[in-house]
């Protein structure tokens, strides 16, 4: 295959798989955090 | 027993000045089943997309680079509609009726995609220029118009990035987006009249558009489907991203301030 | 509106004049530029001379960019922003005030930068009509772009870094617009190239800077 055409399709496919799992990484953190965030210091509370 | 209703209180604030137009809990999955399908089918048309422009006829004019039809109109195409988006959700801001900071988060998350594609339309644009023309850059009008469109949007990202209470980052992010889409036009002028009055000769006439039929402009209509979809579920994953930003900022905030209470109680 | 634009212009100018930042070293600032420009290009095989118009409204607008910035310092010092928002003055009166303020320096700052041209870069100077316009026109649009960016990136503590890059994309149209009007006026634009269509796109630009700057000026600068 032609080096130019296979840059042109991979930088493209490898730029948006890139940023695509970025999103996803992140969303997953955080909505993972995002429970025990709002849980702790409620049971905290209570214990006390 | 006190600092349990404050607690309580001012989560119900957070949650009041919050999204009101958002969904309702969001679970550790990415989404619900329409942004699951439509991520489907974006990978679907990204697939054949690749397929079929990897399978294109090599021309006369272009031997092989003519493949790249595929993916360069497609990117530079949600580029646009990212920005347009942008645009669209910084009114809905502006607009006291529609006011809420979903649209503030979907104005920030489609700008920053856009400047994803439109850097996108300048590396595939450079390399099939560099393929046809020989050279990595020419002063073509529709890339320089991209790479001002990159400057432009970068420097409203960078603003959005600037420390300020919510609603005075959002106010002062949709003025910045509606400048940057007015800017726009009259950029896409002063570059064309540029190229085209200044050097008496367009580079539209050796544009490698030019010598299209069937197979390729079906290749290139999917690939600006493909594109199209590729960024609505881009959007949907970003602005979820977004909000959960926004949800663990309050949170955090909210924390802070139970804790200062409690301080305060026990001295 | 337009009395409390005047006030606005005058305090802006009349700080100007006090302080002298901007003959002192705005303009040394712009000279030493068309210098550069000089040691960056071969002065001898004529190129200064042709890229004369290109250059010089770089430097205008590298200059622009501090006059823009100034104009910012000036209301960020010991609560004088507060006080000019508790004026009672109509927001888009202090935004065509500073704007306004803007637009006479850079005006004459464009006549010493063109003295400057002829005499270094050994420009011909003709057209007279067609340079003022373009001045004019390109100015406005300059200084209107400006404060508003100016206003947009102030309070932030980057907002030395953050104005170039909001406001050089934004302004890409006057700069390339004036210099092909000044390089038909200056007949160093080699191919026919037509003026007022250049001067249509500076108006425009111009007008629709204003006319943004009038509506949003306003809840801008309730915010801070």
């Amino acid at each position: 295959m032609d080096p130019y055409v296979a840059a042109g399709y991979g930088v493209t496919v490898v730029t948006l798989g890139a940023y695509a799992l970025r999103i996803l990484r992140r969303g997953r953190t955080l909505a993972r955090s995002a429970p025990e965030r709002a849980t702790v210091p409620l049971a905290r509370e209570e214990r006390r | 027993m006190t600092t349990e209703t404050s607690t309580s209180d001012i989560a119900e604030k957070d949650r009041s000045t919050g999204d009101p137009s958002g969904p309702g809990p969001i679970g550790p999955t990415s989404g619900g089943p329409l942004t699951l399908s439509l991520g489907l089918a974006a990978m679907v048309a990204l697939g054949a997309t690749l397929v079929l422009g990897l399978t294109l006829p090599a021309t006369v004019e272009q031997g092989d680079y003519s493949r790249l039809i595929a993916i360069h109109p497609g990117v530079a195409w949600a580029s646009y509609i990212a920005f347009g988006m942008t645009a669209l959700a910084s009114v809905l801001w502006l607009w006291p009726r529609t006011r809420s900071g979903h649209w503030d988060r979907v104005a920030g998350a489609s700008a920053e995609i856009g400047v994803v594609f439109t850097a996108l339309t300048l590396a595939t644009g450079s390399i099939w220029g560099r393929a046809t023309w020989g050279v990595w850059w020419v002063w073509d009008a529709r890339l320089t118009l991209s790479a001002l469109m990159l400057a432009l949007y970068l420097g409203y990202l960078a603003l959005r990035r600037v420390p300020a209470s919510p609603d005075v980052r959002a106010r002062r992010s949709a003025v910045t987006a509606l400048l940057a889409v007015t800017v726009v036009p009259l950029n896409h002028f002063a570059v064309t009249w540029w190229r085209t009055l200044h050097q008496g000769r367009s580079m539209a006439q050796i544009d490698p558009g030019n010598d299209l039929d069937g197979a390729f402009i079906g290749a290139m209509l999917l690939g600006l489907l493909a594109m199209t979809l590729v960024y609505a579920w881009l959007l949907a994953q970003r602005v979820r991203v977004a909000r959960l930003e926004d949800e663990a900022e309050e949170a955090t905030l909210a924390q802070a301030i139970v804790e200062r209470r409690r301080e305060a109680a026990v001295v | 509106m337009w009395r409390d634009a005047l006030l606005v212009a005058g305090k802006d100018l009349r700080i100007e004049v006090r302080s002298r930042v901007a003959t002192n070293q705005v303009a040394p600032f712009a000279l030493l530029v068309l210098v550069l420009f000089a040691f960056a290009l071969d002065p001898d095989r004529g190129v200064l001379t042709r890229a004369a118009a290109g250059l010089f409204w770089v430097a205008v607008l590298l200059s622009a960019l501090l006059a823009v910035q100034r104009a910012q310092t000036v209301e960020s010092a010991e609560g004088t922003g507060d006080a000019l928002r508790l004026s009672g003055l109509d927001p888009a009166g202090i935004f065509l005030g500073k704007a306004g303020a803007v637009v006479v320096q850079l005006l004459a700052l464009e006549l010493l930068l063109g003295v400057g041209v002829v005499v270094l870069y050994g420009v011909d100077p003709s057209g007279w009509a067609t340079l003022a316009a373009t001045a004019v026109a390109a100015t406005m649009g300059l200084a209107a772009a400006g404060t508003l960016y100016g206003a947009l990136a102030a309070g932030s503590r980057v907002r030395e870094t953050l104005l170039p890059l909001l406001l050089l994309p934004a302004v890409a149209p006057v700069l390339i617009a004036a210099t092909r009007a000044s390089e038909a006026a200056l007949g160093t634009g080699g191919l026919d190239v037509a003026s007022g269509d250049w001067l249509a796109l500076l108006s425009v630009f111009a007008v629709v800077y204003v006319a943004f700057g009038v509506v949003a000026f306003g809840p801008l600068m309730e915010e801070q």
